[in-house]
């Protein structure tokens, strides 16, 4: 019976760092720091113990911007490891390890095999001295690649077994990320291979699961929105059949986590309920946890105005790290609703009813030059984006309004 | 807008209360403490604005269930309208009621309101002496711009709000500052990034160490090449000093060799050879020399022996074989012809015998001519059978006809015995007319009825009765004829008989039935009455045993012409056997005439005397033939013993008188001294060819020998054996020279390649050893240092790859870079509002100030009795000014207290009736004016009436003395006797 057995990941971005961390422990840094490495651990033991024929990795296995000496000489570390065990690797570079854009001269394993140019190549692989795949695929040799690749995909030798296309891009419905390489889904179907292997998105998701076109996603969640299990797909083709499983690789996840407040009259009571909350969580392995507080909005609003948040949000992480499965609150917002006004106010000749209507028109930027015009400054802070201008606004508004009509 | 009426069903104290509003001038409600004014001010604002359920809970009364009311309100563009809210029903939110009776909701109670909500319209549209309370405690500085804000918003708030940014935001950053918690972020985050860029250079240099490990490397790799090239000339010196003695031998030896003729032409093994051919070619020249002697002697015994033979040959050799083969013969035939001649009289003797018993007219040469062919036994059987069948068949046919004759007598006896009882004819006729005439005169009888009918009974019988009839007479017919049939294929005469008498009896009773219907016929139709019924039985009987007896008759006359019938076929019978007879005896008589012994003799026995003479026949034949080989064997014998008499003459053997069986012996002793003879001669003859054979093969060896003699010394190019082995003996000795050379040469291999003939210099060598010494040593030392080299490159990437230096910095600033940000999110956020009030203030300055102003103007000189004329909004950083009558300006922080409550209040009044162009809402005051005294309280309540005109002033006091003021009418007296306890 011809099969075989594999596993498809992307996106390692290793040795990057978590966006949207402001403050961390240092015990808890160093896990994150960590993380992509252990994930990556993680995707060598998972080949090992499945015993499968060769690992794909489809690009932005670290970030060429942020040269890391020490991402690619884990990765080499564990390339080797695999060699030990005899185990393939086909990789291709992504916009974001692009092959200009590295400096390091790092050499691997034998094992590794690298598609080489932006010109999509084949690689046959062998078992048991039998070609029984051939992997199609390219690399990233700038940071971008805007054509369509798909078309360049070409099935040959049908006399193998399998076919395996690895195509790092943009499906040109999703808009999240950079549109790279983008293909529509038809285009890679009508190919008639048997797996494609994707990267790019870190939302995992199976675009198709006959004949299976899959994004696997990262390996380890690196922001806020990258929440939930994060790791790579095993996969097992054979004539007949296959059978996709995905495996979970993260070292720490990421997770919403929303409290409710209604029953808490005092500011403790809601810390134990956090403490509670997260200790469920963390059960398992470490959580960085986005946490939203719903309840009184008044009560909510008092404290944080008070800074009664905070304070008990630093506890609970003080309290939480010790832990071998830490808790880190990263980030925490309470569900006030700035935004939703009653439209009436706006109608009044009085001054809240200017001051809203002001609002809305004026523009952020000017009231902020104070700090932009500053060149020491200007190298850190970004400019906001539209989405979060839209939120500052609110919040200003709400400051005002508040500020005005509750005496 | 005009509150006409508030219905309260429960609110606080207030339960199933009635307000009615007056429906022009201010409205004074007036009340003592606790007499629950401020309640009814929150239930107006209630039924206005709504309350979440917290607050809705607060005011539910203790006495009641019920929580809300109504509130009736004349509005200046859609007339009366009912606000009703109720705790229970739909959360609290109000439902309208237009005079016209639609129905509206919540959302267009705003519409109405126009953005007014519960905050704001406190701000504007209301005011208390506990907002007064304030003013004193502001900074004198500061009065401008609050007093600007109650301009704006009725309220202080703006004042505040400012204050409240400006600190926060001045924590959080300073453009030129370093407490503050931005600037000390970006200071932090400059010392990160310059930590990152020490880490990002310092991985930077891992390509330059991967490089640096290359280039030592191949240093390393050169530096040992070198070495090694070093070493081997040095080792090379070393060997070539320790060879040097050999190497002058070696030259020596080659001289040698070259005195040497260079061309020494011998065989290979030479000497041995020679050796080898000298022993094999002795033995071999002997065994010939013997050879040819015996060849000689074999040769004179044979022509001995041709001479003994003589005269005879092959050809008498032959005859003399034959003829005593012939004699064998002899002696076996002599024997067997007296045998045969012994059967031959026996034979002789049987046939005599036999020939006697028989008796017939043969003897023994006739029975060899007689000639019986193979049908003649059949024949003779045949015809013994026809004639026994005949006679057989003739005795039974004598006996069939007295049977015939037998049968016929019995029958006619029978017919003469039944013509006796038959009637005569005439007697038969009279009979039947005696019927018939009986018969018609019954039937006239009843012929009148029945001939209406057109036929009688009588007729249809009659035809029944005709046409069983003639049925009867066909099946008669045919069964006869079927019998005829079966009798034709049976072939019995018998069946004939019975198909005549069917075929008789079946006409018989045709022909009866057709009498009978006549005679009826004739009876019915006979005239007269007859003569009665006896007469007619007694005639019908007698006919009928007349009719019976004839029948029987009949029947007797067909079976007699039956019996007739078979004895002409007897006859035909008897003529047929006559013809068989007569042609057998034919058969006989030819018979007869053919074999004339068979005269006399009955056919019956010719078969007997078939066989004997086949017999006979037989034995004769056999003794004819005994007869002719007798014959034969005598004549061979005779022709044998002639040709033997020749045969001995011919030769010296032969003798005239012996007898037969002698010169059979005589013969056969010359044939054996013949054969011992030629034996002899064979043998001879064998060995003389076998020595003739070894004499030829031992020449051709012998031959072989001397060629490869002869070739050993031509090939050695002498003359004879002696300067042969001398040849042998030089060439050895040039071998042995050979052979030391060549293993001097093998040894010194390496030392003669290139300097050929010269032999080296000695101190010359040693002293090139030393110099490629000190080389070595150099070399040795420079290798040593590229390797220490090449091993602190080698750790130092190590450390590199093991450090994470700059991952770690970079993750660091990468977190307090996310640090900053979310601190300047903050910021931006403070900054945002600011800027934002502060742009609201601006705007809303310019878009109402100025008529504000003018109001508070107005207002403030009514209220002063035109102390003041004019009030001068803050410009340029300067408070508020206002103008004295004899237009002197003061600031505001100059006027007296009383001076800035009136100013105050001017203020909130112009902010009022500004907004109230839009909003047209009620304006209440709770005692605003406690601490006035009468003059000014009379000019506020001057002011007051006056402003009811445009809007409707809800005024709430618990001053008796205000009440003088005003009309009954417009006065509403709160006396609620509930008291909280």
């Amino acid at each position: 019976m011809k099969s075989i057995r594999f596993i498809h990941a992307a996106d390692l971005h290793l040795d990057s760092p978590f966006i949207g961390l402001a403050y961390a422990p240092k015990l808890v840094l160093d896990s994150i720091r960590e993380s992509t490495f252990l994930a990556l651990d993680n995707l060598v033991q998972a080949a090992i113990e499945k015993q499968v024929d060769f690992v794909l990795i489809t690009g932005d296995l670290f970030d060429s911007e942020r040269q890391s000496l020490k991402a690619q000489i884990r990765l080499k570390k564990a390339f080797e490891l695999l060699y030990s065990h005899e185990i393939m690797v086909y990789l291709s570079y992504g916009n974001h390890d692009y092959i200009k854009g590295n400096i390091h001269p790092i050499t691997y394993p034998n094992n590794v095999q690298i598609f080489p140019d932006e010109q999509v190549r084949s690689f046959i692989h062998y078992k048991e001295d039998m070609p029984m795949a051939k992997i199609y695929g390219f690399s990233y040799e700038k940071r971008a690649v805007t054509e369509g690749k798909a078309k360049e995909y070409r099935l040959s030798d049908d006399t193998i077994p399998f076919h395996i296309g690895m195509l790092h891009g943009s499906i040109q419905s999703n808009t999240d990320h950079d549109l790279y390489a983008p293909f529509q889904l038809n285009e890679l179907v009508e190919k008639d291979f048997d797996y494609w292997a994707l990267g790019h998105i870190h939302q995992r998701q199976i675009l198709k699961e006959s004949p299976p076109v899959i994004y696997p996603g990262n390996i380890q969640g690196r922001n806020r929105k990258e929440t939930g299990e994060k790791g790579c797909y095993v996969v097992e083709l054979s004539a007949s059949s296959y059978n996709t499983q995905f495996l979970p690789l993260q070292a720490i996840q990421f997770s919403k986590l929303s409290i409710n407040a209604t029953a808490c009259i005092e500011i403790h009571q809601l810390e134990e309920e956090i403490q509670k909350a997260c200790h469920h969580l963390a059960e398992e392995q470490p959580h960085m946890i986005d946490l939203s507080i719903v309840g009184n909005q008044q009560r909510l609003s008092a404290w944080e105005q008070e800074g009664l948040l905070e304070e008990i949000i630093d506890v609970v992480n003080a309290t939480m790290q010790l832990e071998t499965n830490w808790c880190h609150i990263f980030r925490y917002h309470s569900e006030i609703d700035y935004s939703t006004i009653d439209p009436y106010l706006y109608e009044g000749d009085h001054f809240i009813g200017e001051l809203l209507r002001q609002t809305d028109k004026a523009s952020i930027q000017p009231f902020l030059k104070d700090l932009y015009k500053q060149k020491q400054a200007r190298k850190y802070v970004e400019m906001f984006a539209e989405e979060e201008v839209e939120q500052i606004k609110n919040e200003a508004r709400h400051i005002l309004l508040k500020g005005l009509m509750e005496e | 807008m005009h509150i006409t009426k508030a219905t309260i069903h429960g609110f606080g104290k207030w339960v199933d209360t009635t307000v009615e509003f007056p429906t022009s001038g201010p409205v004074i409600l007036y009340g003592e403490n606790e007499s629950g004014k401020s309640t009814l001010q929150a239930f107006i604002l209630f039924m206005l604005f709504g309350l979440p359920p917290k607050q809705r809970n607060f005011y539910k009364p203790i006495t009641s269930g019920k929580m809300g009311g109504r509130l009736t309100i004349l509005d200046p563009e859609v007339g009366r309208y009912t606000i009703e809210r109720l705790d229970n029903l739909r959360n609290g939110s109000a439902v309208c009621y237009a005079e016209d009776g639609a129905e509206y909701d919540e959302t267009w109670l705003k519409s109405r309101l126009k953005g007014m909500t519960d905050q704001t319209y406190r701000s504007i549209y209301s005011f208390s002496a506990s907002d007064l309370a304030g003013l004193p405690k502001m900074k004198e500085e500061d009065l401008g711009e609050v007093l600007l804000g109650i301009g704006l918003t009725g309220t202080t708030a703006i004042y505040a709000l400012e204050s409240s940014l400006d600190s926060q935001i001045s924590r959080l950053f300073k453009p030129s500052g370093k407490k503050p918690l931005i600037n000390e972020q970006i200071n932090k985050l400059d010392t990160r990034l310059g930590n990152l860029q020490k880490a990002k250079e310092q991985e930077a240099t891992y390509r330059e160490k991967k490089e640096a490990v290359q280039k030592y490397t191949e240093n390393i790799e050169e530096a040992s090449r070198t070495l090694q090239h070093e070493k081997a000339i040095l080792h090379y010196n070393e060997r070539k000093l320790q060879a040097l003695p050999y190497l002058k031998k070696y030259w020596s030896v080659r001289k040698q060799l070259e005195q040497l003729p260079n061309e020494l032409p011998f065989p290979e093994n030479g000497g041995e050879r020679m050796q080898q051919v000298k022993d094999k070619l002795l033995p071999v020249k002997s065994e010939y020399a013997l050879l040819l002697d015996n060849r000689d002697k074999y040769e004179k015994k044979l022509y001995a022996l041709e001479t003994n033979d003589g005269d005879s040959n092959e050809e008498t050799l032959q005859e003399a074989y034959k003829l005593k083969k012939e004699a064998e013969e002899y002696v076996a035939e002599k024997k067997e012809v007296s045998n045969i001649s012994k059967q031959k009289e026996q034979l002789e003797f049987q046939m005599d015998e036999e020939l006697n018993q028989l008796r017939i007219n043969v003897d023994k040469v006739k029975l060899s001519e007689i000639n019986l062919p193979f049908h003649t036994e059949k024949t003779w059987g045949e015809l013994k059978a026809e004639q026994d069948t005949l006679d057989v068949e003739q005795s039974k046919h004598l006996e069939e006809s007295h049977q015939l004759k037998k049968e016929r007598t019995r029958l006619l006896s029978q017919a003469e015995s039944l013509e006796e009882g038959l009637l005569t004819e005439n007697r038969v006729e009279e009979l039947k007319n005696k019927i018939y005439k009986i018969e018609e005169n019954t039937v006239r009888r009843y012929s009148d009825t029945e001939s209406k009918f057109g036929q009688n009974p009588l007729q249809s019988w009659k035809q029944k009765k005709k046409k069983a009839n003639q049925k009867l007479f066909l099946l008669s017919f045919g069964l006869a004829i079927l019998l005829i049939l079966v009798g034709i294929i049976v072939e019995n005469a018998s069946y004939y008989l019975f198909a005549v008498i069917t075929l008789t009896a079946g006409l018989l009773q045709w022909w009866h039935g057709k009498q009978s219907l006549t005679e009826i016929e004739t009876f019915a139709n006979t005239d007269g009455v007859s003569a009665g019924l006896v007469e007619k039985r007694e005639a019908e009987h007698q006919l009928l045993l007349h009719e019976r007896a004839s029948s029987e008759i009949a029947t007797l006359e067909a079976q007699l012409k039956s019996l007739d019938h078979t004895f002409a076929l007897w006859q035909e019978r008897g003529e047929q056997f006559q013809d068989r007879q007569n042609i057998l005896t034919n058969k006989i008589d030819y018979e007869r005439a053919q074999y004339p012994f068979l005269k006399g003799i009955n056919v019956t026995y010719w078969l007997e005397i078939y066989h004997h003479l086949k017999h006979l026949i037989r034995l004769s034949r056999e003794e004819n033939r005994l007869a002719d080989t007798l014959k034969q064997r005598t004549e061979k014998q005779d022709r044998f013993f002639e040709r033997l008499n020749v045969f001995l003459n011919s030769s010296k053997w032969g003798k005239q008188d012996s007898t037969q069986e002698e010169k059979i012996v005589v013969l056969e002793k010359w044939i054996l001294h013949y054969e011992e003879n030629e034996s002899e001669k064979l043998h001879y003859q064998h060995l003389y060819k076998e020595t003739t054979e070894q004499l030829l093969s031992v020449k051709k060896k012998l031959t072989v020998y001397e060629e490869t003699y002869n070739e050993l010394l031509r090939y050695a190019q002498v003359q004879d054996e002696n300067a042969y082995y001398e040849r042998a003996n030089l060439l050895s000795e040039k071998k042995q020279l050979q052979v030391t050379v060549a293993r001097l040469e093998e040894q010194l291999q390496s030392f003669l390649r290139d300097e050929n003939a010269v032999i080296p210099d000695e101190p010359e060598m040693v002293e090139q050893s030393n110099t490629v010494k000190q080389n070595i040593a150099l070399l040795e030392k420079d290798m040593e240092d590229y390797r220490q080299q090449l091993a602190d490159v080698k750790a130092e990437l190590t450390q590199l790859e093991i450090s994470g230096e700059y991952s770690e910095a970079f993750h660091t600033f990468s977190m307090e870079k996310e640090e900053l940000h979310q601190s300047v999110r903050k910021w931006a956020v403070l900054k945002t509002a600011k800027g934002i009030l502060e742009e609201t203030k601006r705007k809303y300055r310019d878009k109402y100030l100025r008529r504000v102003i003018e109001k508070t103007s107005e207002y403030f000189y009514k209220l002063t009795g035109g102390d003041y004329q004019n009030v001068y909004p803050p410009v340029d950083g300067k408070l508020f000014q206002v103008e004295s009558k004899d237009h002197v300006r003061y600031t505001v922080d100059q006027l007296s207290q009383g001076a800035k409550d009136q100013l105050y209040i001017s203020l909130r009044i112009a902010i009022s009736n500004i907004m109230s162009e839009k909003h047209r809402l009620p304006y209440i005051l709770d005692d605003a004016f406690v601490h006035f005294d009468p003059t000014r309280t009379e000019r506020m309540i001057q002011l007051v009436k006056e402003l009811s005109n445009k809007q409707q002033i809800i005024l709430f006091t618990c001053k008796e003395d205000f009440l003088q003021y005003f009309e009954l009418e417009n006065i509403i007296q709160i006396k609620n006797t509930v008291r909280i306890k």
